[in-house]
């Protein structure tokens, strides 16, 4: 195959850096045997590539590499507390419940402080009416009636609201 | 003397203590770190012109892989993978540098002195001018490669320098393999013009 020399020249990287096929890489060859500018061209090539690996280097050191593992630790660290802070997530899960126990603890206690207050204070028509029924029930013992409050007495009572 | 686990590690290739990261285990990346944190500076180095620079862009890159452990699937090298990161983290740390108009990039072939410990290598039983020449040279080499384009000077560090392949070299940069020697071409051209007075000083 006859190739030419613009097409020689393009071509002479990929053959010293051994990326053509075995007949690409044949034609070329015979073409720059016979050919003295594109066989120059080859040598300029090479020649460019030999000076540019005395390039300088950076040593890579120990302290360079410590210094990688420390930012994977604190990267680590600062995203177990970004997850632990995430709702849903491990503390704040914890959080969640402690939260929701103590806010359940509270609801019950303000129950039964309301139905203590119920009972000993509050005027009738000034309570719920579950409170109400219970506070007649309540009054009606302790009067020794005996009788038995049906849930529609307790009903009747008005709330000012 | 190694212990045991750091010599199962070193037998251990790059994907296999990926997903020992991922699992968990910190020694294994410390291991990849070792490996190949050597050669990412080089890369960084070269691609950006600055050698703490480089150290930052590497740190970084290795910090980027860790954090995306869980996602890693190893498509052929791991090294094609770093070398990925490496370079993106080069081209974003050197457009904030230049958004912030902090100290610019060297990118014109001026002979001046590259600030830093850079090692040129074991000086020898040289004359001392020897040794200022042999620097000089290398300087001036730095500065041609910087005076190549984002592009071009990416192309030629990985095949050049870093012996990739073709098709690793368009994986990285995201060019096809045609534009990968085009590129080289072009690269080798204008540093043949940039450094025609180096050589016929040699």
């Amino acid at each position: 195959m006859n190739i030419s020399c613009l097409f020689a020249k393009r071509r002479i990287v990929r053959l010293l850096d051994g990326e053509l096929n075995p007949s690409a890489r044949d034609a070329l060859e015979i073409h720059l045997e016979r050919c003295g500018r594109c066989s120059w061209a080859r040598d300029e090539v090479k020649s460019v590539r030999e000076i540019m690996r005395a390039i300088p280097r950076v040593h890579s050191s120990a302290r360079d590499r410590a210094a990688i593992l420390d930012a994977v630790s604190r990267d680590e660290t600062d995203r177990e507390e970004r997850h632990f802070r995430t709702p849903g997530t491990g503390v704040f899960t914890r959080i969640d419940f402690v939260t929701a126990g103590a806010l359940a603890v509270g609801a019950v206690l303000f129950v039964l402080v309301l139905t203590e207050r119920g009972k000993a204070r509050l005027p009738e028509g000034w309570v719920p009416s579950v409170t109400a029924y219970r506070t007649a029930e309540w009054h009606a013992r302790q009067q020794g009636a005996g009788t038995e409050i049906k849930q529609g007495e307790s009903q009747s009572v008005e709330s000012p609201f | 003397m190694k212990n045991r686990l750091e010599t199962i590690s070193d037998q251990l290739d790059d994907a296999d203590l990926m997903r020992r990261t991922a699992a968990g285990d910190r020694k294994a990346f410390g291991v990849l770190v070792d490996r190949h944190h050597q050669r990412a500076l080089n890369l960084a180095y070269r691609l950006s012109g600055d050698e703490d620079l480089a150290r930052d862009i590497v740190q970084e890159s290795f910090l980027r892989i860790f954090k995306a452990v869980d996602r890693y699937t190893p498509q052929g090298r791991f090294t094609t993978y770093l070398f990925t990161v490496v370079r993106n983290a080069t081209i974003e740390f050197s457009r904030r540098r230049r958004r912030r108009r902090e100290e610019p990039l060297r990118t014109s072939f001026d002979l001046d002195p590259i600030p830093g410990e850079i090692h040129h290598g074991v000086p020898g039983p040289e004359a001392p001018d020897v040794i200022t020449a042999n620097r000089e040279l290398s300087d001036r080499l730095a500065l041609a490669l910087l005076s190549l384009g984002e592009n071009l000077r990416a192309v030629f560090v990985l095949s050049e320098l870093e012996g990739l392949s073709y098709a690793e070299i368009a994986r990285i940069c995201r060019i096809p393999e045609g534009t990968v020697a085009s590129r080289k071409y072009a690269a080798i051209r204008q540093l043949r013009t940039i450094l025609s007075p180096v050589r016929a000083r040699l």
